[in-house]
């Protein structure tokens, strides 16, 4: 309202005002990350630079553990078991989740009934659930098979076969889609119905409201989605350790189980080699981020919150 | 509408705070005693009087799980029972993870049960306390241990740890039944004989898919270490400090599992495995006769072998040109280790004295149904009740001199990996025999030269 | 136009489209009712096996051929799982912890995320990405450090490490509410602001107030990832009696052979809590509060 020159100096009183409160706001996580993560990962990252066998002082080796890394023909194939299921699976299970969610979210009979038993497979733990899927799998014996072969179909040898393998776990890993299909159902609550009133006066058809209104708004939880689905898939784990363990191998059949976490582990943990271990863990670091960043950039044109309209 | 939303929700609030303190009360007493580290704790905290001779609490984590650990638990239970000195605090289910990041994050417990080739990547790396000292100074007498248990307790010569229990496979397994359809009236005592009674047990149907197996080189799991042990081949040679999984012998029993295969059909076997029951179950295989010859540990079929039952039990093969290595087997023992970290060495020490006593492992071993690891404990009479009759055989066949296992030294892992991979290829004739041993030779030299 | 004649066939014509519209309906409902059988019936079949296998005796669960339907009913399953290991006392102490990480999560988690998404205060998406790039690194690498920080906070063997990080808020819950806070209107906020009022009670009177689904929906995440988590009970808790129920279904689990039918039986076990927890839960999503639908 007055001359510039005041406003300036009340313009960056009112942004370190700002600050200081959004500060407060994101403080606990600062602490928790002061207390609990800082440590634990400079350590990994100085390990990464070491030869460490997790019981005698580290060595420093400076970048060996990368270079030798780049020439170990299991982290290209860890790499690539693990990059299958990022690609294979997050797509589709993202968007059967979704469909559920949409199917659920209308207004139909028995609904609570629905939606529990959408839920149930989450809640058994990954463990037993992996176990009972390996015995649904199995070729002869596994009602899978069994249900195909009804309607004329052989089944492959779901476990057994190093093609089948990790197709295996991306079918297993529809049936336990229900926690994304809980958050989709909490973003659909919060579309205002009068978005969808408004386009059937227009004479939008479903189809074209589907499109135009509620991809828009649960565009937030579509970047969530993708974005941590992206990072676990990178990092999987328990599910491909069971269904290993059974084929009595680290890696299943030849190898098609090998994913990278597993990888990273068995160096770590079986041959001792915690440096080696650690700098996988910062190359798959760079992976996710990149990957992560692309999705973010790339967010600013499909992803519209609320708050701007 | 909202009156009910609240009321539920109030529900929901009160049945959480309810849950909380019962919860919070009930596990108060555990929780918040363990602000002093549990490992390794000494006596009684707070303000009891002190007894003139402080006992010392020393904590022993082993692998076992709730269902398997009752034997291990009597143990525990006597030598507390049977001292005032020492209080051995058990705990189970403890697997390998656990026990690498407590005892590497500073919190190692006293004593521990682990599987026989964590010893060499954890000694060699520091973490275990070498027992050349102890076993000098109480003069325990190593040499009345099992050779082949005792073994595989050694890196670069020194014992790390005590073989507490072995498993052991050196025999054979065969469905009776099947054996008298097809006319062999004893089972096969060379490998070439195995083989040859194999192929007369095996069964086809119309379209040529096997529906009854004479034997699997493979099932239930590659065996690395076993197949080489039966052709006398071995890992490491000490005088050029080389390692020899390329050897004549390693390979020729590669060579000798690569020939069912052979026989058989890739295709045909991976089709005949997916259709195999499931092991351990009334649809086990070897019971059913899908599968006639079976590897047999002495933890296999404990009722079905008995005289009179369908399976009967017989010292595995060995080759024709070889009869010297006849009694040749696998041992898999389970260690016991005193963490270098560790507070209560000596006590720990004691304590695993008396878990390698004759009577700890007379009675353990009825309990587990395992082969004990003290030569004496083998002779011993308790042993042979009745009611132990299955495992009469495999005590005897405990003693024989031809008991082997693989060597125990840093790489051990990456070692046995190694092998597995290369074995499947070899299996799968992707690479011949002689290329799959070599290749692991290739991969493993190097680690033998820089650790 | 308003004769009486065509007024009457005005009024059949109207009754034909309703009813066209009313058979629309039952058909789209109906279908709608297909596909949700039909898939539910997929969803549903291997935890129906689950539990059925849970009454079967050992050899039923592998007879070849396969038997749906249990001959007898080996309840027995349920009794001796329950007996094996301390269920109760797992129970409790399961609760315990994932009650208590709820309540640390929708404290911390919420704080967080307003400030991410409601503040622009300078630098904020840099913290963000950082945030971020916490949950990027791999667990297995940074266990042991974290082990060791916790040794040095004398924590090990307490429920501690189970519970404190999640007064701290952890970026997985943080991102997710974030982006549902980004989703509500600035209007709403904007004259509250205008009026004077501070942050925090534009966050406390109206975003909490708002965000009920996504808070709901957090708690139920937190308590179901708390109640599954296996690793971490394992790695600090040192006394069989403190242990959970995760911790628990591994007893079953041997070394040489799974005790199937007692697996099943305690895993079924393991699920009926939530089960009964989400049933109730998930009410809130369908009277959840639309934003400016309902204004």
């Amino acid at each position: 309202m007055a001359d510039r020159n005041p406003n300036a100096a009340g313009i960056r009183r009112r942004e370190r005002k700002t600050l200081l409160v959004g500060l407060l706001f994101v403080s606990p996580w600062i602490i928790g990350f002061l207390i609990f993560q800082l440590y634990p990962i400079l350590s990994s990252f100085y390990y990464s630079m070491t030869n460490y066998n997790l019981f005698r002082s580290p060595e420093w080796v400076g970048f060996d553990n990368y270079t030798k890394l780049f020439h170990d023909d299991k982290f290209y194939l860890s790499l690539y078991n693990t990059l299958y299921m990022t690609i294979v699976g997050v797509v589709p299970h993202l968007a059967y989740a979704l469909a559920m969610a949409l199917l659920l979210n209308a207004k139909v009979k028995g609904q609570s009934i629905y939606r529990t038993i959408y839920f149930l497979p989450t809640l058994v733990p990954a463990v037993a659930g992996s176990l009972l899927w390996m015995w649904i799998l199995n070729s002869q014996y596994g009602i899978l098979n069994m249900a195909l072969e009804y309607v004329g179909i052989a089944g492959p040898n779901w476990l057994v076969s190093p093609d089948w393998t990790k197709p295996s776990l991306v079918l297993m890993g529809f049936w336990g889609t229900g926690t994304i299909t809980v958050m989709y159902l909490a973003a659909l609550q919060d579309v205002p119905k009068v978005y969808y009133e408004a386009a059937e006066i227009d004479g939008a058809s479903r189809w074209m409201s589907f499109w135009k209104i509620t991809m828009p708004a649960i565009s937030p939880m579509t970047l969530f989605q993708l974005i941590m689905m992206l990072i676990s898939s990178l990092q999987y784990f328990t599910e491909g350790m069971v269904f290993a363990e059974a084929s009595q191998s680290t890696g299943g059949p030849e190898n098609s189980l090998l994913f990278y976490s597993i990888y990273l582990y068995q160096q770590a943990f079986s041959f001792l080699n915690m440096g080696y271990a650690s700098s996988m863990a910062w190359i798959l670091f760079m992976v996710v981020m990149v990957f992560a960043l692309i999705i973010f950039k790339t967010s600013a044109k499909w992803v519209y919150y609320g708050g701007d309209k | 509408m909202s009156m009910m939303r609240k009321g539920t929700s109030n529900l929901l609030i009160a049945v959480m705070i309810i849950a909380l303190v019962l919860a919070g009360c009930s596990s108060n007493s555990g929780s918040n005693s363990g602000s002093g580290s549990q490992n390794g704790g000494t006596s009684t905290n707070g303000g009891a009087t002190e007894p003139p001779k402080k006992k010392v609490e020393i904590s022993f984590w082993h692998t076992y799980g709730e269902a398997d650990a009752d034997p291990i638990n009597k143990v525990v239970e006597n030598y507390n029972n049977s001292q005032d000195r020492i209080k051995v605090n058990i705990l189970g289910g403890q697997d390998a993870t656990k026990q690498l990041t407590a005892i590497s994050g500073g919190a190692a417990p006293d004593i521990v049960l682990t599987f026989w080739n964590n010893i060499g990547p954890w000694a060699t790396a520091g973490a275990v306390m070498d027992l050349s000292d102890q076993i000098a100074g109480s003069g325990f007498d190593i040499n009345g241990l099992v050779p082949a248990a005792a073994e595989r307790m050694q890196v670069d010569g020194k014992y790390y740890a005590m073989p507490f229990t072995m498993s052991m496979a050196s025999s054979l397994m065969y469905n009776k039944a099947a054996f008298q359809e097809a006319g062999i009236t004893s089972p096969p005592e060379t490998t070439e004989q195995l083989f040859e009674y194999a192929k007369q047990l095996t069964k086809k149907d119309a379209s040529g898919n096997i529906t009854n197996i004479g034997f699997l080189p493979d099932y239930p799991w590659i065996d690395n270490v076993f197949w080489p042990i039966i052709f006398g081949g071995s890992w490491y040679d000490d005088s050029t400090g080389t390692v020899t999984p390329n050897a004549e012998a390693n390979v020729a029993a590669i060579a000798y599992q690569r020939s069912f295969y052979e026989e058989f059909g890739n295709d045909k076997i991976e089709k005949f495995r997916s259709g195999m029951g499931q092991r351990g179950t009334a649809q086990d295989p070897l019971l059913t006769g899908q599968l006639a010859m079976y590897i047999g540990w002495e933890y296999n079929f404990k009722d079905e072998r008995a005289e009179d039952g369908p399976i009967g039990v017989a010292p595995f093969p060995y080759p024709a040109d070889k009869p010297e290595l006849k009694g040749s087997g696998m041992v898999s023992p389970r260690a016991v280790f005193i963490p270098a970290k560790a507070k209560h060495q000596d006590e720990a020490w004691e304590f695993l004295q008396y878990l390698m006593s004759v009577d700890t492992q007379v009675e353990f071993s009825i309990a587990a149904k395992v082969i004990p690891t003290v030569k004496d404990a083998l002779d011993d009479q308790r042993l042979f009740a009745e009611d132990n009759k299955t495992m009469w055989s495999f005590y005897e066949r405990a003693k024989s001199e031809n008991l082997a296992g693989f060597p125990n030294s840093a790489y051990i892992n990456e070692y046995l990996q190694s092998l597995s991979e290369e074995t499947e290829k070899a299996l799968k004739g992707t690479l011949s025999p002689q290329q799959a041993m070599d290749n692991v030779a290739a991969k493993i030299q190097p680690l033998v030269n820089s650790k | 136009m308003m004769n009486s004649g065509s007024a009457v066939s005005d009024n059949l014509l109207l009754k034909r489209n309703k009813q066209k519209r009313a058979v629309k309906k039952a058909v789209k409902s109906s279908l709608k009712h297909a596909v949700l059988i039909a898939v539910g019936f997929t969803f549903l079949v291997p935890f129906a096996y689950l539990l059925l296998t849970s009454v079967k005796s050992i050899d039923e669960i592998f007879q070849i051929p396969f038997v749906w339907w249990p001959e007898t009913f080996y309840w027995e399953n349920y009794a001796n799982a329950f007996q094996t290991i301390p269920f109760l006392r797992y129970t409790l102490n399961t609760l315990f912890v994932c009650l208590l990480a709820v309540l640390g999560e929708l404290i911390s988690a919420p704080l967080v995320a307003y400030g991410l998404a409601r503040i622009p205060f300078k630098g904020r998406n840099v913290l963000f990405m950082i945030i971020m790039a916490t949950v990027m690194l791999p667990a297995q690498s940074t266990m042991i450090p974290l082990y060791v920080v916790f040794n040095k906070l004398d924590m090990v063997n307490t429920y501690w490490p189970l519970v404190l990080p999640a007064y701290f808020g952890a970026a997985y819950y943080i991102f997710l509410l974030r982006q549902f806070f980004m989703g509500i209107p600035y209007e709403i906020t904007e004259s509250a602001k205008i009026d004077g009022a501070s942050e925090f009670r534009i966050y406390w009177q109206m975003i909490l107030p708002l965000s009920k689904p996504a808070l709901v929906t957090v708690g139920l995440l937190v308590f179901l990832f708390s109640w599954k988590d296996y690793q971490t009970p394992l790695i600090y808790l040192n006394e069989p009696a403190k242990w959970t129920l995760s911790i628990g279904l591994k007893a079953f689990i041997g070394e040489y052979e799974v005790s199937w039918g007692m697996l099943m039986a305690a895993a079924a076990m393991f699920t009926i809590p939530i089960i009964i927890l989400y049933f109730f839960v998930q009410k809130v999503f369908i009277e959840g509060i639309s934003m400016t639908g309902s204004k």
